[in-house]
């Protein structure tokens, strides 16, 4: 899964990943990682998460095979300082959208198992409080896509 | 005779009184035109602080002190190796801006970007330099012991802290901001997070053409 082909991983990247049962309705767009420098063992990952069921969706956790942990994390500011904290619940209303984007909410993903070159697709899985977890790929890239791409 | 003598009076006269005239105009043309320190935005003024004697070590072990400041202008990030999200983001978006500010008169080639590490328990000298160098291979990036940093961050009225994440693992909340240290070594803006190229530029530009007219 890890090595396909750019193309696949562009094309596979595009597409919301979504099932009937996986956490009822919640679809994952957009998603990427953002290519950590040589050495380092931990990156943020970024997607936009839409509740298109009928109920509030209230994600618990995340994982990952390609990673050794992951965490659904939040930076926020407070007086000009940056705080980073473990999102533990994130609750979102039918109908409702989450963007998690630099500076943000984002996935902490630590300890890689797989070299995180551009264009390489990882799996990330959603867990909910109800449903089966929802399996989403991000693709790494060096660089932020734009706007247009979004 | 005493014709032309009035004639000349008046003449004098009217050139002082037409001087005058243009030279009211000038000043209040200028003063029209030229920004008190509150009408910079994010400009510390009229007071900047003045920084006070640090070292630090930089990634090649050479000191990084205030000589390494001194006479270009400086744009300083605080954070650490093992921040995914605020400081690659930050970093890149340094990255875009310095590779514009090349081009800016007063930044010019003696310019500098200084990423300064809060977690020197980790981030040692060839870390470091591999973590900066990803973004670009002209940022500068230093550290040194716990309390010659916060000598460095209570100058400049920044913060840091560690926070523990269970099972040995821990977190730094760090000042987000970017501080812009003028060539005669004052911080004259901190700009606050979250950044983008183009308002670290607009900054630049605004803060250094201040000080350079007023300075």
């Amino acid at each position: 899964m890890n090595k396909l082909p750019a193309l696949a991983a562009a094309l596979a990247a595009l597409l919301p990943c979504a099932s009937l049962d996986a956490c009822e309705g919640l679809v994952a767009s957009s998603g990427w990682i953002r290519q950590p420098p040589p050495g380092m063992s931990h990156a943020a990952g970024y997607l936009t998460l839409s509740n298109e069921g009928q109920h509030a969706v209230v994600i618990d956790g995340v994982s990952s095979p390609d990673f050794a942990s992951a965490m659904l994390h939040e930076t926020r500011y407070n007086d000009g300082r940056a705080q980073m904290r473990h999102v533990h619940t994130l609750e979102i209303a039918p109908g409702e959208h989450v963007e998690a984007r630099p500076g943000g909410l984002h996935l902490m993903l630590m300890q890689p198992r797989v070299e995180l070159a551009s264009d390489v697709l990882v799996e990330v899985d959603i867990a909910c409080s109800t449903g089966e977890p929802l399996a989403t790929w991000l693709v790494v890239r060096r660089t932020p896509p734009s706007p247009a791409s979004d | 005779m005493l014709e032309r003598s009035r004639l000349a009076q008046f003449a004098l006269a009217a050139v002082v009184v037409g001087a005058a005239f243009a030279a009211g105009i000038w000043l209040s043309v200028r003063q029209a035109t030229v920004p008190d320190g509150a009408a910079v935005d994010g400009l510390l003024w009229p007071d900047p602080p003045r920084l006070r004697a640090f070292e630090l070590t930089d990634a090649s072990g050479a000191p990084f002190t205030l000589e390494q400041l001194r006479g270009r202008w400086t744009l300083l990030f605080f954070g650490f190796t093992h921040c995914p999200d605020v400081c690659p983001t930050t970093l890149a978006e340094l990255a875009a801006a310095s590779a514009e500010l090349r081009n800016h008169p007063r930044f010019g080639a003696r310019g500098q970007v200084a990423f300064v590490s809060v977690d020197p328990a980790r981030d040692d000298a060839a870390t470091l330099a591999a973590y900066v160098g990803y973004f670009s291979p002209e940022f500068v990036a230093a550290t040194a012991a716990e309390d010659e940093l916060r000598r460095l961050t209570r100058a400049l009225g920044a913060l840091f802290m560690k926070v523990p994440q269970g099972g040995g693992e821990y977190t730094m909340d760090h000042s987000a901001g970017i501080f812009y240290i003028s060539p005669d070594l004052r911080l004259v803006s901190v700009l606050t997070p979250p950044h983008s190229r183009d308002q670290i530029v607009r900054r630049f530009d605004a803060v250094s053409a201040f000080i350079e007219d007023h300075g």
